[in-house]
């Protein structure tokens, strides 16, 4: 696969718009994402940058897709400080408003949640008032793993803390 | 503050753990803990064996330095509760430290000074 440059060929491909054409370049992007040899070469093609125009995006399958994808690639910490430097975060937040992504944008933000140097980001989104109406309101005892670690790891950032504990 | 009230209504350990970091990283939300003081202590002293759930109560009091505490300590018997949990040789280390720091949070005058002089905490520690 990566002797035949498979993924420059197919980044090069979600530039088009035919949206079964970018469902199925995204969905084998995914697959291909699970190798970390893959990640690297689409780290170094400049993935990132492409996926910023699905996100939000009017047709629910390609944003789906193009967030699990996201997911895959955000386990490694140079494509999470891509993420922040594409403005995507506070783009993540306002599609957590809906509840259709829901459980797959926690897992992401939580994953980008773990930096310090993105902490100060999600201070300047709604994402923190969000994430305490999430847990107030969750309708089982225990909340989520990944609600509460996201709510754990951005509230070790003074200013989160601050705007938490004002919420109130 | 609901998320110490939902906290402490299903004993979840995580949402403990975020008014931990608040009360660490927050210092002006001590007026909202001091009202929830007792109800940490009991839940501490109920926690036994889930030492979780303990380490976070602790944890969040380590954060509490207030005056009030003089009374906490003679209506809920901290000095013993501390001392059980130093003398306990089996106690994990990251518990043995909540408690070390906690005993440097409640001495805040000459009597609470007195209290833990005259007890076996310092031969302890």
């Amino acid at each position: 696969m990566k002797n035949r440059q498979i993924i420059s060929q197919l980044l090069a491909m979600l530039d088009r718009n035919n949206p079964d054409l970018l469902f199925i370049v995204l969905n084998f992007l995914k697959k291909l994402s699970i190798f970390g040899e893959n990640k690297t070469e689409m780290k170094d093609c400049g993935i990132i940058d492409k996926l910023n125009r699905f996100i939000p995006c009017n047709n629910q399958l390609l944003l789906q897709i193009a967030l699990r994808l996201l997911f895959n690639l955000s386990f490694d910490i140079e494509i999470r400080q891509q993420i922040n430097e594409a403005g995507m975060i506070p783009k993540l937040v306002e599609v957590l408003k809906a509840p259709g992504f829901r459980a797959l944008i926690l897992k992401l933000l939580y994953h980008l949640s773990q930096e310090d140097k993105l902490k100060a980001t999600f201070t300047y989104t709604e994402c923190i008032p969000l994430v305490y109406q999430l847990i107030i309101h969750c309708p089982e005892s225990i909340v989520g793993k990944e609600l509460v670690a996201l709510a754990v790891n951005l509230t070790t950032n003074s200013r989160n803390a601050e705007i938490i504990a004002q919420d109130d | 503050m609901q998320l110490i009230e939902r906290a402490f209504k299903f004993q979840d350990t995580l949402l403990f753990k975020v008014c931990r970091n608040v009360a660490q990283f927050y210092p002006n939300s001590l007026d909202t803990l001091e009202n929830y003081m007792g109800g940490y202590i009991e839940l501490a002293h109920q926690s036994g064996q889930n030492t979780d759930l303990l380490l976070e109560l602790l944890g969040t009091m380590v954060y509490m330095p207030t005056d009030k505490w003089e009374q906490a300590i003679e209506d809920f018997g901290v000095i013993e509760f501390l001392h059980n949990h130093l003398s306990n040789g089996f106690a994990e280390d990251d518990i043995v430290l909540e408690c070390v720091m906690l005993v440097g949070t409640i001495v805040r005058n000459d009597t609470i000074a007195q209290m833990i002089a005259s007890s076996y905490l310092i031969k302890l520690l």
